[in-house]
């Protein structure tokens, strides 16, 4: 199972709000917000939380997991 | 903005000094080193004129430390770090621990010349001297150009920049500190346990813990009380392992090849050893796990 996120689709879609203006609302550094979207690193619930309320959407809405292989969910 | 405009100010200022200076350093070693050569006597009057060439060092140091300071006040606060930016930072950082290197040479020449010697090292003060002459010029024509003034700033609640500068400069001070002490090994019976381990090594952490002091200092007064945002916890996590298990092999193959010889130079140059190397895997993992993203 793995990760993924719509990050980058709720940022453009929030006035195309930067990547470090995400990341100054939200606490963190703009290297972070860069990795969640490249799926490169796993945020904490706290993190997605934090997100997800700043775009006033569901945490499932942004992130949701797929499937690494055919057997899995 | 006017803390950065007098910073560039005073950096102009300093650096026409140093190239002043620069200047007067190369009439008076030409007219010294022939003198030293042949063991003539230095008088009165040389000795005061070498003064102001110790005196052209300190104020080369002092400007290379608030150029330092510009540059990260610059870097802190740009929404990218600035490639360029970070080069020119780690030269100017490289060349003021150099110019620790002009006075331990000055003091070798001088103890060679009391001890009627030949003093080689003259063939290495100058090339370093022309290399710091070319860096304080390259400062003080991007001070003057305002390179360190234009750049857009941003405002940033979890800094990111300045992180990795201390990595940058922990890469430069950890691997320069311990190829410097492994240059024991290669010349154990001219090392000399307080100038180079002890001294050396001072000089090459006394940037890299400044840098550190600096960094906790602009942690103090952000408004996330983390000292690290949750992905820089997991790389260094990730780097603190790394580190742990390369230092461990190489102690291990350190204390295998010394065996025989533990009472040689590896008596006391095996802490800076594993010091240096282990700021050197810290710092190079932390950047390398940092830009993998």
């Amino acid at each position: 199972m793995k990760l993924e996120n719509r990050l980058r689709k709720y940022r453009f879609d929030h006035d195309q709000i930067s990547q470090q203006d995400l990341a100054n609302a939200v606490g963190v550094t703009r290297l972070t917000i860069h990795s969640i979207e490249n799926s490169k690193f796993n945020p904490s619930t706290l993190l997605a939380l934090r997100i997800a309320a700043f775009f006033g959407v569901a945490v499932e809405d942004i992130f949701f997991l797929v499937s690494e292989n055919k057997d899995e969910l | 903005m006017k803390t950065n405009r007098a910073l560039r100010i005073t950096n102009i200022f300093l650096g026409l000094i140093s190239v002043g200076l620069f200047i007067y350093d190369g009439v008076l070693l030409k007219r010294i080193r022939p003198l030293m050569e042949t063991w003539g006597t230095l008088t009165e009057h040389d000795n005061d004129l070498l003064l102001l060439f110790g005196i052209g060092l300190l104020v080369l140091v002092i400007y290379y430390g608030l150029s330092l300071i510009q540059i990260m006040r610059v870097m802190r606060h740009s929404e990218k770090l600035p490639v360029g930016m970070v080069l020119i930072f780690v030269l100017v950082a490289v060349a003021a621990l150099f110019v620790v290197s002009v006075v331990v040479l000055m003091m070798d020449i001088n103890n060679q010349y009391e001890a009627g010697f030949a003093q080689p090292e003259w063939n290495l003060v100058y090339p370093i001297l022309a290399a710091q002459m070319g860096v304080a010029l390259l400062l003080l024509i991007l001070h003057a150009a305002g390179t360190f003034t234009r750049i857009k700033q941003k405002a940033i609640v979890q800094d990111m920049n300045i992180f990795m500068i201390v990595q940058v400069v922990g890469v430069v001070c950890g691997g320069m500190g311990f190829v410097m002490n492994l240059l024991g090994f290669l010349y154990p019976k001219s090392w000399n346990t307080l100038i180079h381990t002890v001294m050396g090594s001072v000089v090459m952490l006394i940037p890299y813990l400044l840098m550190v002091g600096y960094w906790l200092v602009m942690k103090i007064g952000e408004k996330s009380k983390n000292l690290y945002d949750e992905k820089q916890t997991r790389d260094i996590g990730r780097s603190a392992i790394l580190t742990l298990i390369t230092a461990t092999v190489l102690m291990v193959v350190l204390f295998i090849t010394q065996f025989n010889a533990l009472d040689g130079v590896v008596r006391y140059l095996w802490l800076p050893l594993y010091l240096f190397g282990v700021i050197f895997l810290f710092s190079a993992s932390n950047l390398f796990f940092s830009r993998k993203a």
